[in-house]
């Protein structure tokens, strides 16, 4: 069989390490990528604009990946056009590829704001290796930046050049507070408390008006809604992401909220299916239809749509598609599930640092926080997750006692 | 040296004997019990409160205090203390009886025991500012040991015996708060402090261990020696055999074994009881012999020339022989595995203190009033079990070894011809290079005899002379390094002094509480040379230390000024804070100081450079 | 047959001498008086807890469908050849980010003291037989490195698969 993969990241490499553990050898496997070389992570850039971690360092799988697969990789060539009928991906070189399977990982693209300037010499989104390489070679020569945007992409930038070694780091948040779609209240203070501490500046309840360019079009500073001048050598925009569908929608495959699957990860194309941050799921808790931008999920999706384009009929439960980890200084936060929910309990343990944060729908845990240290998280994902009954772990749970809550779990089936 | 069980070739055959026949020793069970738990190993778990127990994560990750609060210091530091308490109690409680038997011998209730030594009598009787003039020995007798009965709870300052020390070690003491009181007081203190929510101060826990055991040594050891020496005679040098090969195989063989005189002294005597001998004779026996371990057998050795039958992991070995009528024990160091062995042979298991007993045993219960007649009848048993045993099961090995006991202090100052200086000039000419006392057990996690003979031979190969006592002293008998010959492996110039004086270059002292002798050979030393005990060019080791007993004695040794070292690790490990008091500031404090070296070569270089640095600093 | 550390709950006496070992088979020197002596913090990656009465030690049941590996971003947690999943040892270094953590349904994968790494169960520990520490350390035979078959037949592949699967939802 020839097996086409669009995307060469998690999704991608997901798929293909499974379409080989699963499938064997002999089967034809093509990966195409826009992207030029090898895959890498990309929820590592901010490490790598830090100068924490290099490009080598970064790889997601060592360079002879693809030959000891025996796969054969196609860089820096973007797919342009789907011929299901035909069952032919169409390259940006002219190439056509026959697939008897596709699988569709393009992941996601940056949005970015409509305001004056922002194709300026400086205003940059962080997505690529390529983006990350062009924020890296001006930040040394610049001494402000601007970043837009108050989620974990922005804030793990604003970090990142602060500890790059940038003077002013200014955070520009549209929200009250900073990671309104990941945290509540208590727990984004921590967070802002250890990136205020480092230095990072922070500006609520502000939209950016314009990137003003000062004598060659350089980016000079950014422009509020409310008046305000910020000077500025270097932005970046960090406003969340759209899905790459548009080869599936242009070839006639439905799309929302993403590329539609089925629970195989089949998209309503014949023979196509997709997988990653280009895909709409169904929340597990809240049943909403969300894109599923995690790296997680792109990375079990890619496992779960190889298994089903070999025929194994891996039906993918419904993700959460809320699943946070982050490291900011010496606070660690993970927050999965609800954020708010009919019951919340909430507590500081001032002994280990930690908040806990926990959201009960019923007997059903439906989301949590933790802030400072995080061991036994998953013990909390995991019910959150499984939906189990979790309300008499409430207070093994809020006081962070998550292994004998684990232990339970285990004994109960014992 | 872990290939090798033992290096005493009459064990390894005792142990090929026990794998055939499928019979399990204190190898098998201490295998059996590994992994040895590491929170114990280190001394991190304490049971002292029922919030517990408790143990403490000694690599910072888990828990880091008890309920009560107890760090690992303190837990460490309380079961250290516990340990000493134990160890000082067990020693101290054997002195006790033995001075109530002279008690009793001096109201005429124990009538079988007389006074032997008479001389040390009055001495002691000085020393406790005793009047002896025109008295009578019982006289003096009853009055002296009423008043060592009261030192073991004394209500004035301190022991009695600690004058014997020198006016320096005294001084250092007293500043330090070390003089010891009696040790019932010691002990109940050590158990009050140890108790949760009383002292919590490492330091202070320790420094009470070191008193606590200053009581033993000085005081609880030291009187059980004096006596003993009063009630049976001061040891003289004696030559006796050794080694498991002394039991007889066509005797009637009696094990004894545990560690006071009182019992064993009647049983020497019993033994020869015409009547009994006739009986066992009649029973086709050529005869009773009697054969010694551990202690008792270096009571007895040392006094009468007993054959010694083996050190402490020979207990179960001897009755592998299959040629045991009885197994007879009081306290201290019997395995109670020895109940379940004995039934897999003939062999009668007698215990007799109503302090010891044992599954599997039979008790007949011994006291001093009719202390012959018990004795009389436990070889009665033993004689009447001679038909019991099986000619076929019996296998014993030939290996004997001769052996010359017995060096009391007064032994030693005879042959010196009075005086201890042509010891002191010896040290001063470095004929002798310093001196090293060896005590203590036997340990299934060492090589049995392999850590006690390789120092000695290491020690006396450098000219130190090196004296024992306990299970120590009985390794050495073993290997033939008690008998003067072996001055062939000594040095130069201790080969010289042990010709010269027709001595070994090991020299047996006695039992493990006789250690107070070596003690008090120290302190006459430095006395006459007008120096602490920690200036003299002498060190300790318990090569391969097992019980609670060692524990108090390093402790007392090392609080005497004398550097130590030990041969198996204390469970101490777990707390910097009691490590470094024990292995480095104790030497700031009392002069004396641990050091742990498992290797036998290691530990006796350590000796000798030690000895080397005292050498240096006295200018010799 | 790919072995596995069982766990046999009746017997655990909840000594936490697992524990130790797994800590000391994780230090330079390799023993206990030794990593004492030099100071070392070595950490355990074996874990006892306790239920109401019932005390048990949980450690990385080396999942067929790891979710930590799924989750790794950094490509550091895989697979061995032996069943074993692990973050070091590959081609690709931990980088922090608990993202494994964050999904590990046993809760057994945890920071290291500087919060440099995560660390888990890595199986870094096996004598020259094979066996692991902490097995070798349990007094009571709680815990016995078998194949799943050798060990006690079906009825404990059910429990442990059905534990698994309803404890980490479907992964
Ligand atoms: C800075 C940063 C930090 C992040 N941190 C986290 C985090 O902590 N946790 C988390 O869960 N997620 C994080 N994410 C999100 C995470 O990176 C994505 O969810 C994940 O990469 C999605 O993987 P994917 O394989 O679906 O797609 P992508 O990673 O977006 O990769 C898409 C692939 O498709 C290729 N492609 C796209 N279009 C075409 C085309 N037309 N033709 C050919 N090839 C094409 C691209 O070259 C690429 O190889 C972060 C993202 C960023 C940018
Ligand atoms: S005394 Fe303290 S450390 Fe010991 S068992 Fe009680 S609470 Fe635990
Ligand atoms: S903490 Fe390390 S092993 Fe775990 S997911 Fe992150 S990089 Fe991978
Ligand atoms: S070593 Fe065994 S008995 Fe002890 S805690 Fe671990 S599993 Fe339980």
């Amino acid at each position: 069989m020839r097996f086409v993969i669009a995307g060469n990241s998690a999704a991608g490499v997901a798929a293909v390490e499974t379409l080989r553990r699963l499938g064997g050898r002999q089967n034809h496997i093509t990966v195409v990528t826009d992207e030029p070389g090898e895959t890498y992570s990309r929820c590592m850039l901010p490490d790598l604009l830090a100068g924490k971690k290099t490009e080598y360092s970064i790889r997601l799988r060592p360079p002879d990946f693809y030959r000891k697969l025996g796969v054969e990789l196609l860089g820096g060539v973007a797919a342009v056009a789907l011929q299901p009928g035909e069952k032919k991906l169409l390259l940006q070189d002219g190439r056509e590829l026959a697939y008897d399977r596709l699988l569709v990982a393009t992941g996601a693209r940056p949005v970015l704001p409509e305001v004056p300037g922002a194709e300026a010499r400086g205003v940059f989104t962080l997505r690529t290796l390529t983006d990350a390489r062009l924020i890296a070679s001006l930040a040394p020569r610049v001494s402000r930046a601007v970043i837009a945007g108050g989620g974990l992409v922005g804030l793990k930038t604003a970090y990142a050049l602060k500890t790059a070694g940038l003077d002013g780091v200014t955070v520009v948040v549209t929200s009250p507070r900073l990671l309104i779609r990941q945290l509540d209240e208590e727990a984004a203070a921590l967070v802002e408390r250890e990136l205020r501490s480092a230095g990072i500046n922070f500006i609520y309840n502000a939209r950016i008006k314009a990137f003003v360019t000062g004598s060659g079009g350089d980016l000079a500073g950014v422009e509020l809604e409310d008046g305000r001048e910020l000077p500025a050598g270097l932005a970046v925009v960090a406003k969340g992401v759209r899905p790459n569908d548009t080869l599936v929608g242009e070839a006639g495959g439905e799309t929302g909220k993403g590329i539609v699957v089925d629970r195989y990860l089949r998209t309503t194309l014949e023979n196509v299916y997709a997988a990653g941050d280009c895909i709409q799921v169904t929340d597990r808790v809240t049943a909403q239809k969300v894109s599923s931008a995690l790296w997680t999920l792109a990375f079990e999706q890619g496992r779960y749509a190889a298994a089903n384009m070999l025929g194994l009929a891996r039906p993918y439960p419904a993700p959460l598609t809320r699943l946070n980890s982050a490291r900011f200084g010496t606070v660690d936060v993970i927050s999965v599930g609800r954020l708010e929910g009919p019951e919340v309990m909430a507590r500081y343990d001032p002994l280990r640092f930690t908040y806990r944060r926990l959201v009960f729908d019923g007997e059903r845990l439906a989301g949590f926080i933790l802030a400072g240290k995080v061991d036994g998280a998953g013990v909390y994902t995991a019910l959150v997750k499984s939906g189990r009954p979790a309300w008499t772990y409430r207070r093994q749970l809020l006081e962070g006692r998550a292994g004998s809550v684990a232990l339970s779990n285990f004994l109960t089936f014992h | 040296m872990k290939d090798t069980l033992s290096v005493d070739p009459a064990s390894l055959k005792m142990l090929e004997i026990a794998r055939e026949r499928g019979i399990e020793t204190a190898w098998d069970r201490y295998l059996a019990q590994q992994p040895q738990c590491g929170f114990g190993e280190l001394g991190l778990c304490c049971r002292n409160c029922n919030m517990g127990p408790c143990r403490i994560d000694p690599f910072g990750d888990g828990p880091q205090k008890g309920v009560c609060g107890a760090t690992g210091d303190i837990i460490v530091a309380r079961n250290l203390l516990r340990m000493i308490a134990a160890g000082a109690a067990a020693h101290s409680d054997h002195g006790r009886d033995v001075v109530e038997t002279v008690m009793r011998v001096a109201t005429g209730e124990a009538k079988d025991y007389a006074i032997k030594d008479e001389n040390k009598l009055k001495a002691l009787a000085a020393e406790f500012n005793i009047n002896t003039e025109g008295r009578t020995v019982k006289e003096i007798a009853k009055e002296l040991a009423e008043a060592v009965l009261e030192e073991f709870g004394t209500r004035k300052g301190y022991i009695q015996t600690v004058e014997r020390v020198p006016a320096k070690r005294k001084e250092i003491w007293e500043r330090l708060g070390l003089l010891p009181r009696g040790i019932d007081r010691e002990v109940v203190e050590a158990m009050h402090r140890t108790h949760m929510g009383v002292d919590n101060d490492p330091a202070n826990l320790i420094l009470h261990g070191l008193r606590c055991s200053i009581s033993d040594g000085w005081g609880g050891s030291l009187l059980a020696t004096e006596f003993s020496d009063v009630l049976f005679g001061t040891p003289q040098p004696v030559k006796g055999k050794s080694n498991l090969g002394v039991i007889c195989k066509n005797a009637v063989n009696i094990l004894v074994h545990g560690h006071e005189p009182i019992l064993s002294e009647m049983l020497v005597a019993a033994a020869k009881d015409p009547e009994l001998v006739a009986a066992a004779r009649a029973r086709g026996a050529d005869g009773i012999n009697l054969v010694g371990m551990c202690c008792t057998g270096n009571e007895i050795l040392m006094r009468h020339g007993i054959p010694a039958a083996g050190n402490f992991l020979q207990q179960e070995l001897a009755i592998i022989t299959g040629a045991l009528e009885a197994v007879v024990v009081d306290v201290q160091c019997i395995m109670p595995a020895l109940g379940q062995l004995a039934a897999c042979y003939h062999t009668k298991f007698i215990s007799t203190s109503p302090k010891a007993k044992f599954p599997g045993a039979v008790h007949v219960p011994f006291d001093e009033h009719h202390a012959l007649d018990t004795a009389r009848e436990i070889i009665r048993l033993a004689v009447e079990n001679y038909p019991n045993r099986n000619k076929d099961r019996v296998f014993i090995p030939e290996d004997i070894t001769e052996y010359v006991a017995g060096f009391s202090v007064e032994a030693i100052l005879k042959i010196l011809g009075g005086t201890l200086n042509p010891l002191i000039d010896a040290i001063k000419n470095r004929s002798i290079r310093g001196i090293a006392a060896l005590v203590g057990c036997n340990n299934p996690k060492i090589t049995q005899d392999y850590n006690h003979l390789n120092m000695v031979k290491e020690l006396i190969a450098k000219d130190v002379l090196v004296v024992e006592t306990g299970c120590a002293a009985i390794a050495s008998a073993k290997a033939g390094l008690l008998l003067p010959e072996a001055a062939e492996l000594a040095g130069p110039g201790l080969a010289g002094v042990c010709r010269a004086l027709g001595i070994p270059p090991v020299l047996h002292m006695g039992s493990c509480v006789d250690i107070s002798r070596i003690l008090v050979v120290a302190a006459a030393i430095a006395g006459e040379l007008g120096v602490d005990i920690a200036d003299l060019p002498v060190a300790g080791a318990a090569p391969e230390w097992v019980s609670e007993k060692a524990v108090s004695i390093g402790a007392y040794v090392v609080a005497s000024g004398i550097f130590t070292v030990l041969g198996t690790v204390p469970a101490v490990l777990g707390s910097k804070v009691v490590t470094e008091l024990l292995t480095r500031q104790a030497k700031d404090l009392v002069g004396g100081y641990f050091a742990v070296e498992t290797d036998p070569f290691r530990a006796a270089e350590l000796i000798i450079n030690h000895i080397d640095e005292k050498r240096a600093a006295l200018g010799i | 047959m790919q072995k596995e550390v069982l766990i046999n709950f009746d017997r655990c006496l909840g000594c936490r001498s697992c524990q130790l070992a797994c800590a000391v088979a994780h230090s330079t020197a390799g023993n206990l008086f030794g990593a004492i002596l030099n100071g070392e913090k070595p950490r355990t990656r074996i874990f006892v807890h306790q239920v109401g009465g019932q005390k048990a030690p949980l450690n990385c049941r080396h999942c067929e469908d790891a979710p930590c590996i799924d989750a790794c971003i950094a490509g550091a947690m895989h697979r061995q050849e032996d069943g074993t999943v692990t973050n070091v040892g590959g081609e690709q270094q931990c980088t922090a980010c608990w993202m494994c953590v964050m999904v590990c349904p046993y809760g057994v994968i945890r920071s290291d003291a500087a919060g440099t790494m995560a660390l888990k169960c890595d199986r870094e520990c096996r004598d020259e037989a094979g066996v692991p520490a902490c097995v070798r350390a349990c007094p009571t035979g709680a815990l016995v490195y078998a194949g799943v078959d050798e060990y006690s037949g079906r009825r404990r592949v059910d429990v442990l698969a059905r534990a698994l699967q309803q404890v980490s939802g479907n992964f």
